[in-house]
């Protein structure tokens, strides 16, 4: 009789502590930056990524609603998410059966790159990243997407088997745009130099008052000596063009549903 | 007449357009680029919370709406001063929040992001919209005939509303109607020819009721009808202002709870002085705690979070945002892809560490197998050339093969003519022997001296560096924001800071509020922070680490 008493009471004590150590947890939660990263889900994520104007969020739209592509858009501020996402994208003509996954779009203006990189070092498990870019760019806008694709890389291959990246060649109906296997060749001749530069520079001042930070890894996998190679990487990187506004997506989507199949 | 208005979502997606004159997307993106995100762009602010900014010829006036979240703007040449257009941004986006903010807040439930399903709302309201529109523009039009002094007004009118029913060449007079280009999801709307008359008769009766009477029933009815409308809606989002929540002050606790100006003042009050005592200027601090401000009054907390927690985040946010550089900052990558010599001076106020942080750099640029000239260019403080020479020495004998690839150039001691003149002498010297880099060392000046400052630019032109650094010590408070914006404008027309060495930051401990400081003011990046005494102790700035810091 006094056992089950006190039984009792031990339990509401837990009961109590663990609810004020959550509100108490919750109130002086350490700020880091904000991302999504914290939000607790456990499906899979697929991020859609890139520089501003290289057709994300027009993509994004067309993945989640019918039609979506038609729907105008300005630079985004803020990310896109969206939970139960189904794929394979292609439903009921796939063996594999629909589930569920996460999908965000994240900004792509240089001072909001750090929500994708963030998102990439401290989610648990990403399906898939797809890298937009537009293929009727320049070429300094283009070795602009190599330098975010390279802090992508730095830390998606910090990961075990790292992660496969789609850089989907978006615009490509487009008179001045480029073939996905020229884009291919001008990252992997820029990513080759960047590395380089990266090696050299400067380290990080970081928590631990101004110890250098970790530096492993700045070279991608293939030792400086050697030309950087996509095959060399631990995840894959295929290239693949593609338009959203004219809704030539297929390619894209098959790829998604591959990442699904065989993750 | 305006060309453009747009009401759209954060995360990017358009939820309703109109569109007089194609203009470039460019424009809205450059608001967002620039304003929104950047906040490089110091606005003037006008009462109803409308912003206007200006870019490539067109003004642009946005209001920003937080609950739920959206920005309406319209934009317009700014060669034609159209003084409606506050009045029509603030009115019409009221209108668009009171219609549509229940259906945008079951979306965002739903991760939906644009009007899903709702076309003839959005009809309607775009007849709401145009009939606005035409009533603030035929209000200007008709101030600006009678402050001309046309004879007879009603007769001008007469004409004109006859030519705006009588179809054909009507509509030149109204702009709005002939060049429409509506487009909603892509898709130009699918206004019915009756719609269009419905418009144009509506807008007739609203000029002449007056004069003629209400001839038009049809129109009259639409008029009515979209007032009632109008009225209905403002009604509503009066109401939805005064409603008081229940159990208000549980959700303090439980989140979920709609922020008032009230509730966040002191919140923000207290992290003003946080970022106070972190070393912030004042200034600063106040501009960051009221964009943190102007982002939540009308938002909900998320659950479980109080109001506090939620202001920190959003501090934290802006904070990144201010000391992410927009452009990368790639020194080694400029070098590489430029003419040798490359030019780098290294300017800032006495005892900042000028030439101690260029030897920082020209040890570093050593360790990268370039030959560098260092140039002795400040030629006023006695004993400066000989400190340079001992640091040349050390670096020299800091490894074998450092031995030829650093040299010091040196002019003695003088005037300001004697500066410009090493300097042009000493990248001749430069050419001639190969160097791949100069870093050119300059008298440290008081910013607020104009005899002082005044040298900076001829010496500027002399020189003409690629990049031109400005040292800044973390110890500095508040006068650093001066310190920057002075040096920033002391090169003459087009020519500005590159980027900012903060030197010392091994001292401050947590006060590393310079940082954002030098950044606020300018809006220049961050190269390197100096952390320590030995020619090793130069790091890149981590915005991680600085944020945390600063609103922990």
């Amino acid at each position: 009789m006094v056992d089950t008493h006190a039984l009792f009471i031990t339990a509401i004590a837990i009961i109590f502590a663990s609810l004020l150590f959550f509100i108490i947890h919750h109130q002086t939660n350490k700020i880091t930056i904000p991302g999504l990263a914290k939000q607790s889900n456990k499906q899979p994520t697929f991020i859609i990524t890139g520089l501003s104007g290289s057709g994300k969020t027009t993509y994004f739209n067309s993945l989640i609603i019918e039609n979506g592509y038609k729907i105008s858009t300005v630079t985004s501020q803020e990310p896109n998410l969206k939970l139960n996402f189904k794929a394979p994208i292609s439903g009921n003509d796939s063996s594999v059966p629909q589930s569920n996954f996460k999908l965000i779009e994240f900004p792509g203006h240089p001072k909001l790159h750090n929500l994708t990189l963030d998102e990439i070092r401290a989610s648990s498990n990403i399906a898939g990243v797809i890298f937009l870019i537009d293929s009727s760019s320049d070429s300094k806008k283009l070795i602009e997407s190599t330098k975010f694709l390279y802090e992508i890389l730095l830390r998606s291959e910090r990961r075990p088997n790292g992660i496969n990246i789609l850089v989907a060649c978006n615009k490509s109906d487009l008179f001045s745009s480029r073939q996905a296997k020229t884009i291919r060749q001008t990252l992997e001749t820029e990513l080759d130099n960047y590395r380089k530069l990266n090696v050299s520079n400067i380290s990080k001042a970081n928590e631990d008052s101004f110890n250098t930070e970790d530096d492993e890894g700045k070279e991608l996998g293939t030792s400086l000596n050697d030309t950087f190679k996509f095959e060399k990487l631990e995840g894959n990187v295929d290239f693949i063009s593609g338009s959203v506004l004219k809704n030539k997506t297929q390619d894209w989507a098959n790829w998604i549903d591959e990442r699904v199949v065989n993750p | 007449m305006i060309d453009q208005f747009l009401i759209f979502t954060l995360t990017g997606t358009v939820l309703y357009k109109y569109t007089v004159r194609k203009i470039s997307d460019n424009i809205v993106n450059a608001l967002i680029s620039n304003v929104l995100i950047s906040d490089n762009v110091k606005l003037l602010n006008n009462n109803n919370g409308i912003d206007s900014y200006v870019y490539n010829g067109y003004t642009l006036k946005y209001k920003r709406e937080n609950n739920p979240k959206f920005i309406a703007v319209a934009v317009y040449s700014s060669l034609i001063p159209l003084k409606y257009v506050e009045q029509l941004v603030d009115i019409t986006s009221t209108l668009f929040k009171a219609k549509f903010a229940d259906d945008i807040m079951n979306n965002i439930d739903k991760q939906v992001y644009y009007l899903e399903g709702l076309d003839n709302e959005l009809e309607k309201y775009d007849a709401i919209f145009r009939s606005k529109l035409n009533e603030y523009e035929s209000n200007q039009e008709q101030e600006e005939k009678q402050n001309i002094g046309t004879p007879d007004i009603s007769d001008v009118n007469k004409k004109e509303i006859k030519r705006a029913t009588a179809g054909g060449k009507k509509l030149r007079k109204w702009g709005a109607d002939g060049s429409v280009e509506e487009v909603i999801d892509g898709e130009a709307l699918d206004f019915s020819t009756t719609d269009e008359q419905e418009i144009n008769d509506s807008r007739t009766v609203e000029i002449d009721t007056a004069n003629y009477g209400n001839k038009d029933k049809k129109g009259n009815f639409l008029v009515k009808d979209l007032n009632d409308e109008i009225e209905e809606l403002l009604t509503k989002s009066k109401e939805k202002s005064e409603v008081k929540e229940s159990f208000g002050f549980l959700k303090k606790f439980t989140g979920g709870k709609t922020i008032t100006p009230e509730d966040i003042k002191s919140t923000l009050v207290e992290l003003q002085n946080q970022l106070i005592k972190r070393n912030v200027a004042p200034e600063a601090a106040k501009h960051l705690t009221e964009s943190v401000g102007k982002e939540l009054i009308g938002s909900k907390t998320k659950s479980w979070t109080s109001i506090q927690a939620t202001a920190k985040e959003a501090l934290a946010k802006a904070l990144t945002k201010i000391l992410t550089p927009g452009t990368s900052v790639n020194l080694l990558e400029d070098i590489k892809s430029n003419k040798k010599p490359y030019v780098i001076s290294v300017v800032g106020v006495n005892g900042v560490g000028k030439s101690t942080n260029l030897s920082k750099l020209a040890f570093w640029l050593l360790q990268n197998n370039f030959k560098v000239l260092i140039v002795a260019c400040d030629t006023f403080r006695s004993g400066a050339v000989e400190q340079l020479r001992v640091h040349v020495n050390n670096l020299k004998n800091s490894a074998d093969e450092n031995k030829d690839k650093i040299e010091l150039f040196e002019g003695g001691y003088g005037g300001a003519d004697l500066v410009a003149k090493i300097a042009r002498n000493a990248i001749e010297y430069a050419k001639k022997n190969e160097f791949d880099i100069i870093l050119m060392d300059t008298a440290g000046r008081r910013h607020n001296d104009a005899k002082l400052m005044a040298p900076l630019s001829s010496f500027a032109k002399a020189a003409n560096p690629n990049k031109i650094i400005m040292v800044g010590e973390a110890l500095v408070g508040t006068d650093s924001i001066e310190q920057a914006k002075n040096f920033n404008n002391a090169f003459g027309a087009g020519r500005n800071l590159d980027f900012f060495i903060i030197s010392k930051c091994d001292t401050v401990g947590s006060m590393i509020g310079t940082l954002v400081n030098m950044v606020y003011s300018t809006n220049i990046p961050i190269l390197f922070v100096g952390v320590g005494q030995t020619y090793t102790d130069l790091r890149t700035l981590s915005v991680e680490w600085a944020v945390n810091i600063l609103v922990s």
